[in-house]
């Protein structure tokens, strides 16, 4: 190591106490700002909206505001969004936790996949905050004041092993993602072909950064599955199935909701897929109108849960966690993005689950 | 004031983590990225000492810091063959073979579910549930383990670590061993890591994987050079400096649309312009 002189440290150190000491004005003047508004009620957002998941992030956001659009037209309260950048890191989640629920003072907080959800449910529980994670770890709806949205895997699984049954498939392999949503859907998966007497002859369980699958393809095809279920998300979804016919295998694929996301539709030509239910007609319409973008399944959940919230909060006086969770007892079902949705007292509300097929390139509905 | 608190708490346990990371890259010269390792293996034994066999964080501190010790030991064994560069890449190598372990070892760590419902500590009684609490103990611990690195460094075998830095061969010429003090350091290093993991399990309540990737070796590695290299205090001034400033920029009133995207471009730029006007670290008197 070269030692080298102390050029500009006292300036730097000034700098450095000067942003701390704006830092902490902006904080002072934001909580007494906070503290001045009683007809708004703040709704805070943890989500990525930087890095690898940022785009998902960023549809959890589009579907909130939408919400709130809706929403505030007639509404007891004003509603209002603060959405908060968490990188998918567990550091940044509980430090934009702290601001939005110490500092922003909100009411509730939504928060985006299993990482985040179960990272905010335990302090959630600690400090009495109603929190919706749109995800399908039941684990989070087991503590207090912890719902979860989403399309649920049982859902996902039941719908999916009904059509292999009808289509006479008892053989299948399965290739995971080594992740929370991966084992999530195994878990369910296993548990219902076992209920209809399929096999599942081999499990592809990988990481998420892996990228050659050719040599367990080729161990997997050994046990002559009828048909493969894809649990994986882009792009590994579509260099696995590159690799699988390059290597000549003709099989029928099937996968939760991934087909969805893939940018190569081709690939998966006349095969079916589990989704969750699309917005409606005018729902999708009227956010194109506004956003010019497409209003995705995850756009509809968070824009769900922000209605489920908005019911209960507006029959409310005097708004606390406690008040929230009894309200919430009340709303027993809402007229949200994907039509009609029951809310379970179970603290689980499961999205509807359709299926699609892709045709000519597109995903479109498959009748069943 | 409950955000500000848990500020100071991640500026403890992050205090920590650089350090104790300061012993091996600023005090002995060697490119180690295997703190995120000892870090995941830490908050591990916390989680399932703690959720699976009830036992009291204090004693799984105990145990996260002597299993860290031994893997350290076996680890620091081969790496104390190697310097500069290769000691980075092997060392990064054990960053992944930790995380790849904690993913796929299902039995033990949930996998990629992580451990859910990690109690906080309590001693003789006293609980240190609340956040306030939780400080004063992070406070405590990091201020025990500035002051065992000071004594550390001042003292004959701190001064032999600072010479393999400075120079192998005269090491050796003056009658030391290099690849012992090497291995210890890294050691005494790995323990020390092991203490912030169980801190940060503890705080945090839930773990998984994800937390202990090589990213976060290098967002460790960043704290040091920022605070500066060889100096305790730049490490402790470091970690306050990456861990405030971005939550400083969420302050700025930047548009909301765009306004995490600016935020990480402020900073990023933050940190360069701080690396060109002085890359040897705020406080520190090296650069690599």
């Amino acid at each position: 190591m070269v030692q080298i002189t102390k050029k500009y440290k006292n300036t730097i150190l000034l700098v450095i106490g000067l942003m701390l000491i704006f830092g902490g004005v902006r904080l002072t003047k934001q909580q007494t700002k906070s503290d001045r508004q009683p007809n708004i009620v703040k709704i805070g957002l943890i989500a990525p909206f930087t890095g690898e998941f940022a785009d998902k992030g960023k549809e959890l956001k589009d579907g909130s505001l939408f919400a709130l659009h809706h929403i505030n037209k007639n509404s007891k309260y004003k509603y209002e969004l603060i959405a908060e950048d968490n990188r998918f890191l567990a550091r940044d989640t509980i430090t934009v936790y702290n601001k939005l629920v110490h500092q922003d003072k909100v009411s509730a907080i939504i928060s985006m996949w299993s990482t985040t959800g179960l990272a905010v449910a335990p302090l959630a529980q600690k400090d009495k905050i109603v929190h919706f994670a749109v995800d399908n770890s039941s684990k989070i709806a087991d503590l207090d004041y912890s719902h979860i949205i989403s399309a649920m895997p049982d859902t996902h699984t039941s719908l999916s092993v009904s059509k292999m049954k009808k289509d006479g498939v008892n053989n299948i392999a399965v290739v995971i993602q080594n992740d929370t949503w991966g084992n999530n859907m195994l878990n369910s998966l296993s548990k219902e072909a076992k209920k209809e007497n399929i096999k599942i002859s081999s499990i592809l369980r990988f990481n998420l950064n892996q990228r050659d699958f050719r040599i367990p393809i080729n161990k997997m095809m050994e046990d002559k599955p009828q048909m493969i279920v894809l649990v994986i998300d882009p792009p590994a979804l579509e260099i696995f199935t590159k690799q699988l016919r390059e290597l000549g295998y003709k099989i029928p694929l099937t996968s939760f909701e991934t087909f969805g996301y893939t940018q190569y539709k081709d690939l998966y030509e006349g095969d079916w897929y589990t989704d969750a239910k699309d917005p409606t007609d005018d729902m999708v319409k009227d956010f194109r109108h506004k956003y010019n973008k497409d209003f995705t399944a995850t756009s509809a959940h968070a824009y769900n849960a922000i209605l489920i919230l908005s019911k209960a909060i507006d029959k409310l006086d005097n708004i606390t966690a406690d008040n929230i969770e009894e309200s919430l007892k009340t709303v027993k079902s809402i007229e949200g993005a994907t039509g009609r949705l029951e809310i379970p007292d179970s603290k689980i509300i499961a999205e509807p689950t359709i299926f699609k097929v892709i045709k000519d390139g597109q995903t479109s509905l498959l009748k069943e | 004031m409950e955000y500000i608190i848990n500020l100071f708490i991640l500026f403890a346990i992050y205090g920590i983590l650089a350090i104790s990371l300061n012993i091996v890259v600023g005090y002995t010269g060697l490119l180690s990225l295997a703190q995120a390792a000892f870090y995941g293996v830490g908050a591990y034994a916390t989680a399932i000492l703690m959720t699976k066999f009830d036992m009291n964080f204090f004693f799984t501190v105990i145990i996260g810091m002597i299993v860290c010790a031994l893997i350290g030991f076996i680890i620091g064994a081969i790496l104390s063959k190697f310097k500069g560069d290769y000691y980075a890449i092997v060392s990064a190598g054990l960053t992944i073979i930790i995380f790849n372990t904690l993913l796929n070892c299902e039995g033990l760590t949930n996998g990629p579910i992580g451990i859910f419902g990690i109690g906080r500590p309590t001693l003789f009684g006293f609980s240190f549930s609340s956040n306030i609490n939780f400080l004063i103990l992070c406070v405590l611990t990091l201020s025990a383990i500035y002051y065992l690195n000071k004594h550390l460094v001042n003292s004959s075998f701190g001064r032999v670590l600072k010479g393999i830095r400075e120079d192998e061969r005269l090491v050796r010429v003056m009658g030391h061993h290099r690849k012992t003090p090497k291995m210890l350091s890294f050691v005494f290093s790995a323990s020390l890591t092991s203490v912030a993991g169980s801190l940060f399990a503890s705080y945090l309540m839930f773990i998984d994987p994800m937390t202990f990737q090589l990213h976060e070796a290098i967002f460790i590695f960043t704290i040091i050079i920022v605070g500066g290299l060889a100096d305790l205090k730049g490490s402790m001034l470091g970690a306050v400096i990456m861990i405030s400033l971005p939550e400083i920029l969420r302050f700025l009133g930047l548009p909301q649309e765009t306004a995490a995207q600016l935020q990480q471009l402020i900073y990023g730029l933050l940190l360069v312009v701080l690396m060109y006007i002085r890359p040897q670290g705020i406080l520190g008197k090296y650069r690599m």
